[in-house]
C-alpha cells in the first residue's frame, strides 16, 4: 500500500515536472522559456527545409520534389485564398506560416520535445496576433468609419456583443489550442509513465498527430473565417 | 504550470520573424514558380486557340473554294451535255434529211426508169401490132387461117412480152 502510494506520487511528481514550463536559461534576469527555445528550433527546421526544398525550382519539367512542394504550398495557399478572396490575399502568407508553425509544434511531441503550444504564452501570443490581424483586415478594407460602423451592425443593439467578441474570439482560439494540446500531453505522459512500451503508439498517433493537426487546422481556419467575416462589406 | 510573462512577447517576435523568413524562403519562390508556369500555360493556350482560329478560317476558305469548284465542274459538265445533245440532234436531223433526199432521188429514178420502160414497151407493142398488120395484109390469109393467125399473134406478143420482162 505504501509502496503503491509512493509509485503514484512519483508519477504525479514526474507529470508535474513535465507540465512545468521550464526556464532554459536567462539573460539579464529574463527567463527564456522552453517553449521559446523549441520555437527557435522549429523556426530553424522550417527555414532550412524551405531553403533546401526551394532550390532549383523549374518552370518546366519540375521534379517529384518540386511537384510535392508545389502541391503542398499551393494547396495551403489556395485553401486560405478561396476563403479570403482577392482582398485577403496579402494575409495568406502569414496564415500559412501560423498553420505550419502550429502543425509542427503540435506534432513535435513525437520527437521528444515539449510542444510549444502547451505553453499558454505561445497560444496567447498566437491568439493576440490573430485578433489583431482580424481587426486590421476589417480596418484596412473598410477604412476607419466603416470599421467603427461594423460594431453596430447589423443592429446597434449588438454593440456590446460585438465589443465582447473582440475578447471572446482570441480567448476561445487560445484556450482551445492550449487545452487540447495540454490534455493530449497529459494523457500521453500518464500513458508513458504507466505503460511505456507499444501501447502509447496508437494513442500517440491520435493525440500527437491527428489531434495536433486538427487543432492547427481549426486555429487557422477560424482565424481565416473571422477575417473574411470582418472584411465582408454589405 | 501556467505562467504568463515576457515569453509571450518573445513568441510574438518569433512568429513575426518566422513569418518574414517563410514568406521570403517558401511562399514567394513556390508561388512565383506556380504563377510563372500558369502564365506560360496560359500563353500556350492562347497561341493554340489563335492557331486553331486561323486554321478554321483557312478551312472555311478552302471549303468555299472547293464548293465553287464543284459548281463550276457541274456547270462545265452540264454545258458539255447540252452541247452534245445539240450535236446529236443536229446529226440525226442531218441524217434524216439525207435519207429523205436519197429516198426521194431513188423514187424519182425508179419512176423515170419505169416511164422509160413503159415507153419502150409501148413502142414494141406498137411495132408488133404493125408487123402483125403487115403480115395479115401481105399474106392475104384465108378465113380458116385467121384463127390460127390470131393465135400466132398472141403467142408472139406474149413471147416478146415475157422475154422483155425477164
Amino acid at each position: 500500500m505504501r509502496k503503491e502510494g509512493s509509485y503514484t506520487d512519483s508519477i504525479i511528481d514526474n507529470l508535474i515536472e513535465e507540465l512545468e514550463c521550464e526556464t532554459v536559461f536567462s539573460i539579464g534576469g529574463i527567463g527564456i522559456a522552453e517553449s521559446v527555445v523549441v520555437t527557435w528550433i522549429i523556426m530553424a527546421v522550417l527555414v532550412i527545409a524551405s531553403i533546401f526544398l526551394t532550390r532549383n525550382l523549374k518552370v518546366e519539367n519540375p521534379g517529384k520534389r518540386q511537384l510535392a512542394l508545389e502541391a503542398a504550398v499551393g494547396g495551403l495557399f489556395h485553401f486560405f485564398d478561396d476563403i479570403l478572396g482577392k482582398d485577403g490575399r496579402r494575409y495568406v502568407p502569414y496564415l500559412m506560416t501560423v498553420a505550419l508553425y502550429i502543425g509542427v509544434s503540435n506534432i513535435i511531441g513525437i520527437f521528444g520535445f515539449k510542444p510549444p503550444t502547451k505553453d499558454l504564452n505561445v497560444t496567447i501570443a498566437l491568439a493576440v496576433m490573430s485578433i489583431v490581424l482580424i481587426e486590421y483586415s476589417g480596418f484596412h478594407k473598410k477604412g476607419l468609419k466603416g470599421f467603427i460602423r461594423s460594431f453596430i451592425e447589423p443592429v446597434p443593439v449588438l454593440l456590446p456583443i460585438n465589443i465582447m467578441e473582440l475578447f471572446i474570439k482570441p480567448v476561445s482560439l487560445c484556450m482551445r489550442l492550449f487545452g487540447n494540446i495540454l490534455g493530449a500531453f497529459v494523457i500521453m505522459e500518464l500513458l508513458k509513465a504507466i505503460v511505456p512500451a507499444i501501447v502509447p503508439i496508437p494513442f500517440s498517433a491520435y493525440f500527437d498527430l491527428f489531434d495536433g493537426l486538427i487543432q492547427a487546422y481549426v486555429f487557422v481556419f477560424l482565424t481565416t473565417l473571422f477575417m473574411s467575416e470582418q472584411m465582408e462589406t454589405e | 504550470m501556467l505562467r504568463i510573462d515576457l515569453n509571450l512577447l518573445f513568441t510574438v517576435i518569433n512568429l513575426i520573424v518566422l513569418f518574414l523568413l517563410l514568406r521570403h524562403f517558401l511562399v514567394k519562390p513556390v508561388m512565383g514558380i506556380i504563377e510563372k508556369r500558369e502564365a506560360l500555360i496560359q500563353g500556350q493556350l492562347d497561341s493554340a486557340s489563335q492557331t486553331q482560329q486561323k486554321a478554321n478560317e483557312l478551312k472555311s476558305q478552302y471549303e468555299a473554294a472547293l464548293a465553287g469548284a464543284d459548281g463550276e465542274a457541274e456547270q462545265i459538265v452540264a454545258r458539255a451535255r447540252d452541247k452534245a445533245k445539240a450535236e446529236e440532234n443536229r446529226i440525226i436531223e442531218k441524217a434524216n434529211q439525207e435519207a429523205g433526199k436519197i429516198m426521194k432521188e431513188a423514187k424519182t429514178a425508179i419512176e423515170l426508169e419505169r416511164e422509160q420502160e413503159m415507153k419502150k414497151l409501148q413502142n414494141q407493142v406498137a411495132g408488133l401490132a404493125l408487123s402483125a398488120v403487115e403480115k395479115v395484109l401481105s399474106e392475104q390469109l384465108g378465113e380458116q387461117q385467121s384463127s390460127s393467125l390470131y393465135d400466132q399473134f398472141l403467142k408472139e406478143t406474149g413471147g416478146t412480152y415475157d422475154t422483155n420482162r425477164a
